[in-house]
């Protein structure tokens, strides 16, 4: 475990900030852009720049990644879709529907029915 | 007429502290339902919502929750472009409430709800993490009006809302301690990324996700928090660097884990003085007082643990909450859950000696759990003595608590003789004199009425049925 809070003045290696500070003036002065922001949410001039400045690296590594898995899929046909639904899809019509019926006490569970015989 | 009709509308509606940010709408209630207002200032967004199929996409796979648009008397007529009334959500829970793997279901699902996004030209505008909800225990984003058409070559305005509020979170979780969760109740707009740099170890700075989402991006806001974007030289993000961006804070989501293993109560069911027995017939007794008060509406279990008992309950009830101080016992609770169809048992993290406090401006916007009651029926097995005695609550205290938060109680009586009292005992003196069975009952029968009792076979344990007796 490192110790929080406490910074060696005569340590070897330089502090976090430090490096933090070089990086970004290095980086900053090689680039020297800045973003307009529009949002109502204020999003920070810092994550914006940042934003800025990893775009090209990002970019490139998703294209790389893409065509990767498209190579890979093509060698793999049998690959089943990838469903990413993380929520039963009915869930959320079924239960505006149910909740528009007026009579909200018929909805209301039988006493003894098991689990997952519940719906409607 | 129409004063009449605004006066008797602001009687009966009230508008929901919460919803004040966004300009293009918000929240309100009137007679026990929600409605969104949607200003004319939110009309293309919600019209390219709509019209995009970008809706119907995320409604058809359950990720957002569904509306209807309603003709109802807007809450205010001067500023109202329409009225929908979404899918009401059973019961509002927070991430300072969820266990780790809710808040990363719910990571999950606002990234893939921003990929979707853009696939329809949309993006989302924030990532709060409030906009998530737990509906038969899976993530639904709740906010409809979250939605802007997407402009190529911006910058996303929601990145630093979603490092904040699910990244930096479940870093600190996985990486440090899964109790930097509460962090959250002192920062209500997710942890600061400077305060979670420096407390994330050393070696995440070998992880490229982190390096960058984290600690990069709070070097960079620490270094430009001074300095005024000028409109001059704007930097571009691609769609494709986007996507990227993305794509890494999903692999940084991917990265971050929690076993639950070692959990304060793991063995308790093994160490308790339960034999099979008498599980079976606290189960039994369990289901005979639930046929005797009839389904439930919404049930707390406090002191759940893995949800053993809750289970029982859901099939007697519409929505049972299952808490527990455990974050283990409320993680493995809920990986379960998420797996059957259609749960109605929604695990949270709770100190019940502590329960979750109302935060956030004017104290409203985020609530209370006394608010968010009561509850038609909370069960309190097992919960007593960690209350009388590790807390030093005296009974009295205890019963008037429960007679606030529900109409029925079903709570266990756990006496001094039981090896789990012995243990809290163990280390300190006995200065709990009052702590019986006939203290108990007389304490509790000043707020509540006894409907039923049975001692629990095999130990010295005894179940009650309480009902409260100003209903």
């Amino acid at each position: 475990m490192k110790h929080r809070g406490i910074e060696y003045s005569n340590s070897f290696f330089p502090t976090k900030s430090i490096c933090l500070k070089i990086a970004f003036l290095l980086i900053f002065f090689l680039t020297g852009v800045l973003p307009a922001a529009y949002s109502y949410l204020d999003p920070g001039t810092g994550s914006f720049i940042l934003q800025t400045l990893i775009a090209a690296l990002f970019g490139a590594l998703f294209v790389v990644k893409s065509y990767w898995q498209r190579i890979k899929s093509w060698f793999c046909r049998h690959n089943p879709e990838d469903n990413k639904s993380t929520v039963d899809s009915e869930v959320t019509n079924k239960q505006l529907k149910s909740e528009s019926s007026e009579d909200k006490g018929a909805e209301r569970f039988e006493k003894h029915a098991g689990r997952g015989s519940e719906s409607e | 007429m129409l004063a009449e009709d605004q006066n008797q509308n602001k009687m009966t509606s009230e508008r929901i502290a919460s919803s004040f940010r966004d300009p293009a709408g918000f929240v309100f209630s009137r007679e026990g339902q929600i409605y969104r207002q949607i200003n004319f200032v939110g009309k293309e967004c919600y019209e390219s919502l709509i019209k995009s199929g970008f809706y119907d996409s995320l409604v058809k796979s359950g990720l957002l929750v569904a509306h209807e648009e309603v003709a109802v008397e807007p809450f205010d007529s001067n500023t109202s472009y329409k009225v929908i009334r979404p899918a009401q959500v059973p019961f509002t829970s927070y991430p300072w409430e969820w266990s780790f793997s809710q808040l990363r279901d719910a990571a999950s699902a606002t990234l893939q709800i921003q990929k979707t996004a853009l696939e329809f030209g949309m993006s989302l505008k924030d990532c709060s993490a409030f906009n998530i909800q737990f509906v038969n225990a899976k993530p639904v984003f709740i906010d409809t009006l979250s939605f802007e058409p997407y402009r190529e070559g911006e910058p996303w305005s929601a990145y630093r809302q979603f490092c904040q509020h699910f990244l930096a979170p479940l870093a600190l979780m996985s990486r440090c301690d899964i109790r930097l969760q509460k962090l959250w109740l002192a920062n209500i707009d997710g942890i600061p990324l400077d305060l979670a740099s420096r407390l994330l170890p050393l070696r995440t700075w070998l992880n490229f996700s982190l390096l960058t989402h984290i600690h990069l991006h709070a070097g960079s806001q620490n270094y430009f928090a001074d300095k005024a974007p000028s409109g001059q030289s704007q930097g571009k993000v691609s769609r494709n660097a986007l996507l990227g961006i993305i794509d890494s804070l999903e692999s940084g989501i991917n990265a971050q884990n929690y076993k639950a293993k070692g959990t304060e109560w793991g063995n308790y069911y093994a160490n308790t003085n339960y034999k099979d027995a008498s599980a079976e017939h606290k189960k039994k007794l369990i289901e005979q007082f639930f046929d005797k008060i009839g389904s439930q509406e919404l049930v707390w279990d406090l002191g759940a643990n893995t949800g053993v008992y809750s289970h029982i309950a859901a099939q007697y009830s519409k929505r049972v909450i299952a808490f527990d101080i455990d974050p283990a016992a409320v993680e493995k609770n809920y990986l379960f859950c998420r797996d059957q169809k259609d749960c109605k048992i929604l695990p949270l993290l709770l100190d019940i000696t502590n329960p979750s406090p109302a935060i956030g401006w004017a104290n409203e916007e985020r609530r209370s759990l006394f608010s968010r009651g009561p509850a038609d029926t909370v069960m309190a097995l097992a919960l007593i003595h960690h209350l009388a005695i590790s807390n030093n609550l005296p009974l009295s205290l205890i019963a008037s608590f429960m007679a606030r938060i529900c109409n029925y109680l079903i709570i266990e009586f756990v006496p001094k003789s039981d090896s789990q009292v012995q243990r809290l005992l163990a280390s300190r003196p006995d200065i709990f004199p009052d702590y019986n069975e006939s203290s108990f009952e007389e304490a509790f029968l000043t707020q509540f009425h006894l409907e039923a009792s049975e001692a629990i076979s095999e130990s010295q344990r005894r179940l009650y049925l309480f009902k409260r007796l100003s209903m």
